[in-house]
């Protein structure tokens, strides 16, 4: 469970945000979910139930729905497994249905073992291999195979090298023959190399025009973190330093048939592919190889993650998280999750982000199927105009699955779709063959595989809402958007907007512009600017009164802010949004809070330190007392870093022509690493001759709040306001 | 669209290959299907498979964009969203919750000549895809809320394969300029403006006129009883009646081509500059489109292919350089594409994919050449028919286009009879000339 044990924020907007997940939670795990009290649909309602299957004899009626008729057995393909004599695992399905051959091989070591900084190096490997061997050229590769209409590819994955190839049985043997000779001898000729690079340099670009895979890309390095091998990715840069030798450095140390198993699938017995394989892969041999290193995933702090893209009129979504490893328990729960969420007809993007606003044509849902650590990605592509609401829509229907868990019905029909699928992949024994192969790769018992029509049939209900709890709660998701320049201003809500470039870097900020102002003299400028010293010595109190309404996973509530402070540093707060009330009083030496008029608690030593600090009538003139730093100017606004003496970490931003305080940035650390929030200052007023903002926005990943604030000064206050009452 | 083979599964004959033995030549026996038509005109062909416990149901509707009205273009495609709304005895939003709920996968998609929908279900659900199909042929609700969401959901279908994406719209712009004068010079998806002033009763008259029995093909392939099957085909689609067939625009007008037309087009979405040329090509039952195919083949499938052996590899100008040959009942396109390399021009790209297609109609193909395209076919043909739904979806075709379903069987043989003269003579016919469409994509930064 998630709390803040530190209240530091102005408003307690940390405290009221985890009352809030605390109260969902509470509620969720004590409230056994209700059936589903939603109508039935009319087809179900007008059509027979479909629960006893139909006798083949009964009348079909164009009136009635059908009853499904009794069902086929589904078995599971059956499979012969092997092992050479170098070590080369063998799977083996036959299927003599037509006279064709399938060949999966499948080599441990992939793209995470490319060399930091030649990202690209090892994919390179797979591509080059088809470049020259000892007994070929790469013109008589390609012509041999083409010539007899077979087929053979390699692609690096990420922990792995997979070549894919396919012939009719006539032309098996030269299929293998070749495939033996790119394993065994290859010879990465420094021509062929060149032109590659610059082929690859190309599919680069490419991809950098694709928004969705740009949006991608910046996810998997969010939510696995930069160092990730999941989150590495070739550039122009990378491909440029890979030099011939890294690739035949990284076929020697890692393709070995002992870290390899092969599957041949097709109109072929055991023995005729076990002697082929012999044959043709024999002279492959074993040696040790290195295991492989990967560190922990590191989940990047809570924001959003831009990328602006000129010319684009959709927007790229993506909400992400960090998901279990597929050994782990909750895997299926998890996964079932993402599909139930966001992906193809019937799920819940599907049902509102599309079918209801039209804001989609192709919501999407998933999670990532890798052995360490996974990644959930839920989404759409959106028009630029409705990228908030579409965030608004989508944050929604993510925070009610996890409160209310799913519609039972819609469940069932998500597990006998995904059931569906599974069973469907029966059709393609290849297919099977590479699921099969994953398994033994990656230590996964064979009965997950051939049993994971009964697993996605186990999980319920409250496997799927908890899973929603667990890890899309609103302090895990983090926000990922490709979209046009324009949009930068709807994501502000939904926390510190952070610019990457399209090559997934961060966006170096503009330059600052040096200024010759010390601290001291833009706080001079700003104490002007909002009136002079004399009228804010002249404020003695301040009542702040709002109207404040705050968005929060997809939900608004409204509600009220009262605010009493003295000067200096005496403070009285009520926020109250009906569902949720937060009190504090700050005495000038003493911190108490409350929550939903409960008991006032004592703050403890640290957050007393900073709610004092936050009580202060002025905060920003403490700035001429404490270190800072001019960072310059920039987009307008002069900037002053600096370190609150609570240890938080604090930018100002000052309008470069009226001095008055734009916006502050704070670093807030929570148990889910720092986070940062933006305080917007708009529309000042004068108050007794003192300026004021009228508006205030807080932003941070968490929530939004807009506060409409009226002010009187030098209302008489009684000291006792500033204290809990004893009674 | 390539051209789509229509060879099915094919179980060997009698002999068992040894491995080694390069030289055999592989026989196939035909698919086995049946097939009868309704008396409302509804075709109907079953192909009966008991290899996976699947069954695929596949309903063609014979309309596609270019029986539309000018001033009404993407009403087809828009009819297939609509086709997932309500019926009488289904509501609003389920049919893809029936379907998924069964175990099965649905989808559709519409093309110049066609429109298709189609489902593969767990095999004892094969009642429920008819009892939808049946249903949604004559008992489908077009009202208010539907046809509004439809028109806010294609318009980002439009966004994401158009206007979001880079060289959108490319392949519109050649079929308007190589099929000016016909319905085939505007797009599927058809134009925002007139989906939004079309009037519901525009949509009902559309629906009344094409979506009847003796405008549909129904295929059912894979794991199912036929009497059971044709029971319920009958209780299902049987009540309709026979209405008259639908007028069509005659497929005319053609408009001369003049030579070449050029555009060049700044794409901030694109990231290497681009060339599409298309010329005119040879419809789907044209008999020169078997030779078009293998031509096709011989130009740019696989690195052994003259175009990327001259532009990718040897001359190093271009990342990517392909000839396709796309087929229409009435006509086809040829679509010359090269993608220039990372700095390099596009203009030489344009003229060395120009020299390439002058060279081959000048100088045919060898015989090397032509026995790789075969095989490359002959092993297409096997491979492309995995699953019971290609097989229903190549069944229907074939019916539809070529009026035997048994072409299915035959084409094979079409592609292996064809020679080096006929391969020449279709490059002459289709590249000595200067019409041609040239559309040039440059990347402008953004």
């Amino acid at each position: 469970m998630i709390t803040y044990t530190r209240m530091t924020h102005r408003v307690l907007f940390f405290a009221i945000a985890s009352m809030l997940l605390c109260s969902t939670t509470a509620w969720a795990q004590s409230t056994k979910k209700k059936p589903s009290t939603k109508k039935k649909t009319a087809a179900m309602s007008k059509a027979t139930s479909p629960e006893a299957p139909a006798a083949p004899t009964d009348k079909p009626s164009l009136d009635v729905m059908p009853k499904p008729l009794a069902s086929t057995a589904f078995t599971f393909p059956s499979y012969e497994e092997i092992t050479l004599s170098n070590g080369l695992h063998v799977f083996v399905i036959e299927n003599h249905d037509q006279p064709l051959i399938t060949v999966n091989l499948s080599i441990r070591g992939g793209e995470a073992s490319d060399p930091v900084g030649k990202e690209g190096a090892v994919s390179m490997t797979a591509d080059m291999l088809f470049k020259g061997t000892k007994q070929h050229t790469a013109a008589q590769i390609a012509q041999g195979l083409d010539g007899v209409g077979a087929t053979l590819k390699a692609t690096a994955g990420t922990e792995s090298i997979n070549f894919n190839g396919s012939s009719l049985k006539k032309h098996a043997p030269l299929l293998m023959q070749t495939l033996s000779e790119l394993l065994v001898t290859p010879t990465f000729p420094q021509e062929e190399f060149d032109k590659l690079k610059e082929q690859m340099a190309a599919g680069v670009a490419y991809e950098r025009s694709r928004p969705m895979e740009l949006a991608q890309a910046l996810a998997r390095k969010v939510i696995y973190g930069v160092n990730s091998p999941y989150a590495r990715r070739k550039t122009e840069k990378s491909v440029a330093a890979v030099q011939v030798g890294d690739l035949s450095s990284f076929h020697t140390t890692w393709m070995r048939p002992n870290a390899a198993s092969i599957a041949i699938v097709g109109d072929i017995t055991v023995s005729e592919a076990k002697s082929l394989l012999e044959k043709s892969l024999g002279a492959w041999k074993k040696a040790d190889v290195p295991t492989l290193t990967f560190p922990e995933q590191e989940v990047m702090p809570s924001a959003v993650y831009f990328i602006p893209r000129k010319g684009s009129v959709q927007s790229s979504i993506i909400v992400s998280a960090a998901a279990p490893a597929m050994n782990a328990p909750d895997y299926h729960a998890v996964e079932l999750m993402g599909g139930f969420i966001g992906s193809g007809f019937g799920s819940l993007f599907f049902n509102t982000l599309r079918e209801t606003y039209s804001y989609t044509y192709s919501p999407f849902g998933f999670v990532s199927r890798g052995r360490r650590y996974n990644r959930i990605a839920v989404g759409a592509e959106v028009r630029s105009a409705v990228t908030d609401s579409a965030i608004v829509v989508m944050l929604r229907e993510i925070k009610k699955l996890g409160f209310e868990g799913p519609d039972e019905q819609a469940l069932d029909r998500r597990k006998k779709y995904e059931v569906g699928n599974y069973r469907r992949l029966f059709e393609n024994p290849s297919v099977v063959a590479s699921l099969l192969q994953n398994a033994w790769m990656n230590d996964i018992p064979y009965s997950e595989i051939e049993e994971e029509d009964k697993r996605i049939e186990g999980v319920s209900g409250s496997n799927v809402q908890e899973a929603t709890d667990r890890y899309l709660n609103m302090f895990n998701i983090r926000l990922v958007v490709v979209g046009s320049p324009d949009v930068r201003s709807k994501l502000e809500q939904f926390g510190q907007v952070i610019d990457y470039s399209t090559d997934i870097q961060p966006a170096p900020a503009d330059a600052f512009e040096s200024v010759s102002l010390s601290v001291n003299d833009i706080v001079a400028k700003y104490e002007q600017a909002l009136g002079g010293s004399a009228a804010i010595a002249a404020l003695k109190t301040l009542t702040t009164t709002a109207e404040t309404s705050m968005l929060m996973q997809g939900n608004t509530m409204s509600g009220t802010y009262t605010r009493k402070q003295m000067a200096p540093n005496k403070e009285y707060a009520n926020f109250d949004l009906k569902v949720m009330v937060q009190t504090q009083w700050i005495d000038g030496t003493k911190a108490w809070t409350s929550m939903m008029n409960g008991p006032a608690a004592p703050a403890d030593v640290d957050e007393s330190k900073q709610l004092l600090l936050d009580a202060r009538l002025f905060p920003v003139l403490s700035l001429r007392e404490q270190k800072a730093v001019v960072k310059g100017k920039q987009g307008g606004m002069v900037v002053v870093e600096t370190t609150a003496p609570s240890g938080r970490a604090e930018t100002y931003y000052f309008n470069a022509n009226t001095f008055l305080l734009d916006r502050m940035e704070k670093v807030e650390s929570t148990p889910n690493g720092p986070m940062t929030i933006v305080e917007r200052y708009e529309e000042y007023v004068a108050v007794d001759g003192v300026m004021f903002p009228s508006v205030l926005k807080v932003q941070n990943p968490i929530y939004a709040i807009t506060m409409k604030n009226t002010y009187k000064g030098n209302v008489a206050m009684d000291d006792a306001t500033f204290a809990p009452s004893t009674k | 669209m390539k051209r789509q083979h229509l060879g099915l599964r094919i179980v060997m004959f009698a002999i068992t290959l040894v491995i080694g033995g390069m030289q055999s030549q592989a026989q196939y026996k035909p698919v086995q299907f049946k097939e009868y038509d309704l008396a409302n005109g509804m075709h109907v062909i079953l192909h009966e498979d008991h290899s996976a416990p699947v069954v695929a149901t596949v309903v063609q509707y014979k309309v596609g964009s270019r029986d539309e009205d000018p001033a009404r273009t993407g009403f087809a495609h828009f009819f297939e969203h609509l086709m997932f709304e309500s019926t009488d005895k289904i509501d609003r939003g389920t049919i893809d919750k029936l379907v998924n709920g069964a175990g099965g996968e649905l989808n559709a998609f519409t093309s110049q000549d066609q429109t298709i929908y189609h489902f593969v279900v767990p095999s004892n659900e094969v009642r429920l895809a008819l009892w939808i199909e049946a249903q949604r042929m004559r008992k489908l609700h077009i009202d208010k809320i539907g046809v509004e969401t439809q028109r806010g959901v294609v318009k980002e279908e439009r966004k994401n394969r158009y206007d979001n994406a880079p060289y959108g719209g490319m392949l519109d712009k050649l079929m308007a300029g190589t099929f000016r004068g016909t319905p085939y010079s505007w797009s599927t998806i058809g134009s925002a403006q007139h989906i939004d002033s079309a009037a519901i009763s525009e949509f009902k008259a559309f629906y009344d006129k094409f979506y009847q029995p003796n405008n549909a093909i129904l295929v059912v392939a894979g794991d199912f009883d036929e009497s059971v099957v044709r029971e319920t085909i009958d209780a299902y689609f049987g009540a309709y009646t026979k209405v008259i067939e639908p007028s069509r625009p005659v497929f005319a007008g053609l408009q001369p081509m003049n030579g070449e037309t050029k555009e060049t087009i700044n794409d901030p979405r694109a990231q290497l500059p681009a060339v599409f040329i298309g010329m005119r090509g040879v419809g789907m039952k044209d008999p020169d489109s078997y030779a078009a195919d293998l031509l096709a083949k011989i130009m740019s499938n696989g690195e052994s292919s003259r175009l990327y052996k001259a532009l990718v590899d040897s001359a190093q100008i271009s990342v990517n350089a392909d000839l396709s040959v796309i087929g229409r009942e009435y006509g086809g396109l040829v679509l010359l594409i090269g993608i220039a390399a990372p700095g390099k021009d596009i203009t030489p790209v344009e003229r060395a994919l120009l020299a390439q297609v002058a060279k081959v109609a000048e100088g045919g193909v060898t015989d090397e050449e032509l026995t790789k395209a075969k095989n490359q076919t002959e092993t297409e043909f096997v491979q492309s028919r995995m699953g019971a739904y290609q097989i229903a979806l190549s069944l229907s075709n074939a019916y539809r286009y070529f009026g035997s379903t048994n072409e299915i069987n035959e084409e094979l043989a079409k592609y292996l009879k064809v020679t080096k003269a006929d391969i020449q003579r279709v490059a002459k016919r289709l590249f000595q000339t200067n019409d041609r469409v040239v559309v040039t994509y440059i990347p402008v930064k953004g």
